[in-house]
């Protein structure tokens, strides 16, 4: 797998998307700024789901609002009086059709997981830091597979159709395919990766294992 | 002073399939005294080394020099039997200093005979 993918470098400026303000010059251009910003890059937001709740409880705390006011000063229920609505939610598997209350209570619960798990999971992005003293540096995953794609693809002298490299969080795979006739060492590719890879010196540091297939590629 | 690293090159080179199989037709030709287009050769793999399978004819002297002279057959190089098994080692051993693979084993399978006189032996 060589794509090219993009590679994305944030300066460690003052600027932060969204509030420019909040953070002063002597914090954001220093060493917290820049960690911070490397915590921002390399996770995924929240911001989506937690605007979807707020949403949620908003809609459902202004109906009772309506609701409540309305009963107050005595009018008849736009949709449903409060009193009549907590007897038949207290009396629930009763008055609803079964089916219907399957339904409504899969979908709360399938949106209820998900909330939860966008709530406690950690949210990492594919994507690695590389130390430098000057800029905050961000690397796609994609970006070092192609990396170390090349370099196991000349360490093994084989076309890059034979060589496929996965990058993870904390694993590096390589894939390769020999050219039948042409035995390959996989201590030397699993050495010659990992050289690249120091070099690179990507924060984690992930592990290197080396997949080397049985079969060959006849003519290659 | 400047240490002299050796300096990696990028770039590959690759024997393609036809090429391969001309080296072996032309091995195989040499081996059984056959022109080369009567050879077919084929090549799979066989846990990640090539194993080469061959389908060809085989010279052999005609029965009526053979009649006249016994010795011909010793001259040729045997029994097609014998022959065959002579030429496995041959064409492994070509193929394998000619292209640089390695070669885990050769099929011959001898599709007919081709009738020389006075040709040359080997």
């Amino acid at each position: 797998m060589t794509h090219a993918a993009s590679m994305n470098e944030v300066p460690s400026g003052p600027e932060l998307p969204g509030n420019p303000g909040t953070y002063a010059d002597p914090e954001s251009s220093g060493e917290p700024g820049r960690q911070r910003i490397l915590a921002r890059e390399t996770t995924s937001s929240r911001a989506g789901a937690a605007v979807v709740a707020a949403i949620l409880v908003i809609a459902v705390c202004g109906y009772a609002l309506l609701e409540t006011a309305v009963r107050a000063v005595g009018q008849p229920p736009w949709l449903i009086d409060p009193q009549t609505a907590a007897d038949q939610v207290t009396a629930l598997p009763a008055g609803v059709p079964p089916v219907l209350l399957g339904t409504v209570g899969a979908i709360l619960l399938a949106a209820g997981v998900g909330f939860v798990l966008a709530a406690i999971l950690p949210g990492r992005r594919a994507r690695h830091i590389l130390a430098d003293p000057r800029a905050a540096v961000v690397v796609d995953d994609e970006v070092i597979a192609s990396a170390l794609a090349r370099r196991a693809r000349l360490a093994a002298n084989v076309t890059q159709e034979q060589v496929m490299v996965v990058v993870s969080r904390r694993e590096v795979q390589v894939n390769v395919r020999p050219t039948s006739g042409v035995p390959l060492s996989t201590g030397d590719l699993q050495a010659a990766v990992e050289a690249e890879l120091r070099d690179m010196a990507p924060e984690p540091m992930p592990a290197v294992r080396v997949n080397m297939a049985s079969s060959g590629v006849i003519g290659a | 002073m400047s240490v002299a690293t050796e300096r990696q090159l990028a770039g590959h080179n690759r024997i393609n399939t036809q090429a391969l199989t001309s080296v072996a037709r032309a091995a195989a030709a040499e081996a059984l005294g056959v022109p080369a287009q009567d050879v077919r050769a084929d090549w799979n793999d066989e846990d990640g080394l090539l194993a080469l399978s061959l389908v060809t004819p085989i010279a052999i002297p005609s029965l009526t020099s053979v009649l006249r002279d016994p010795s011909r057959v010793a001259s040729f190089g045997g029994p097609i039997q014998d022959r065959t098994v002579a030429a496995k080692a041959q064409i492994l051993r070509r193929v394998t200093e000619l292209s640089g693979a390695q070669l885990s084993r050769v099929d011959i399978r001898i599709s007919g005979a081709t009738i020389t006189d006075g040709g040359r032996v080997r």
